[in-house]
């Protein structure tokens, strides 16, 4: 079980180290990271030194979203976000997703077409999406009570109460 | 690069706040020590002893990283053209990947996004790359297609 779980760690590593190496080319791009199916991230980049519970909210939100608009119209592969003068890009890549942090004029094809080619391997890898299931199996776990504040809770039962 | 009017583009320094850091060689700090609001892109060159293609490139560049903005009045920044060659490779590739549908499929593409062959801006290939991508059905041969691109856009 042990070696296993080391294979897997280099595996990802691996593929995870192609990512962080070809989004920040992109121009106009100040952050990457990649994070498990309840939005924990596992690995970054960013162009300054940003505080690690940044990513971690972060992460959580994302995972959230997909988990709330998954349970509403299905699989989504890739969402933006703008705010405060910056664009957020999260792409889905099967039991993990990474997440793209932007200028608004950052050519946003080029960031697609880099994103596709830097993560075809993982995304091909069944093996390790495998073994990432079975360490966060589901992003519906983070619609859950223990990983909403008070504001998001009572949003998730008023959406669910009838009429 | 188009011929194009430099005397009447002007930044100067951006007022947003700046995400992350920057490194700047040489030529981009010669640039940047020269942008105030007032002078123009080809002003700076004539000072700086510069190429204009390359005091412009630089200027865009900054630009898109949030460095720099349009000064009030400036004209906009002149947009680079495509080289006739990169469109050639572009073709080439996607016929090899679907074949001679690739010439009626890429002259759409380019008229869809409103431009011509001739004049295709740079700043619009990677759009065109991956909206004639599409046609490419085999997620293989598409993928294989957009790595080969990423080569071109990063070296035109």
């Amino acid at each position: 079980m042990m070696d296993r779980s080391l294979m897997t760690l280099a595996r990802v590593q691996k593929h995870i180290g192609a990512l962080l190496n070809e989004i920040p080319k992109v121009g106009g791009v100040h952050g990457v990271f990649v994070c498990d199916n309840r939005g924990k991230p596992f690995a970054a980049w960013s162009s300054s030194t940003p505080e690690s519970s940044a990513f971690d909210q972060i992460g959580l939100n994302v995972a959230q979203i997909y988990a709330a608009l998954a349970r509403q119209m299905g699989q989504v592969r890739e969402i933006e976000i703008y705010y405060q003068h910056r664009v957020l890009v999260a792409r889905d890549l099967g039991n993990i997703f990474v997440v793209t942090l932007c200028m608004p004029n950052t050519d946003r094809a080029l960031l697609r077409m880099s994103l596709n080619v830097a993560a075809e391997s993982l995304e091909k890898d069944t093996e390790t999406q495998r073994e990432l299931a079975r360490v966060a199996p589901s992003r519906a776990d983070t619609l859950s009570a223990g990983y909403l504040d008070a504001a998001g809770q009572l949003l998730i039962d008023r959406l669910s109460s009838p009429g | 690069m188009a011929e194009a009017d430099l005397s009447q583009v002007r930044f100067k320094l951006s007022s947003q706040e700046l995400v992350g850091s920057i490194n700047l060689n040489a030529d981009a700090w010669r640039v940047l020590s020269n942008i105030d609001g007032v002078r123009s892109l080809a002003e700076i060159a004539q000072k700086t002893g510069m190429d204009q293609a390359v005091v412009t490139n630089i200027a865009s560049t900054l630009y898109k990283a949030g460095l720099l903005e349009l000064a009030p009045g400036s004209a906009a920044l002149p947009r680079a053209i495509v080289n006739g060659k990169v469109l050639e490779r572009v073709r080439g590739e996607l016929v090899r990947a679907i074949g001679p549908l690739a010439d009626v499929i890429l002259e759409e593409e380019i008229a869809a996004l409103g431009e011509t062959r001739a004049q295709f801006p740079r700043d619009r290939l990677a759009e065109l790359i991956e909206r004639v991508s599409e046609a490419i059905k085999d997620n293989n041969k598409r993928l294989n297609f957009q790595r080969l691109m990423l080569e071109v856009l990063r070296e035109s």
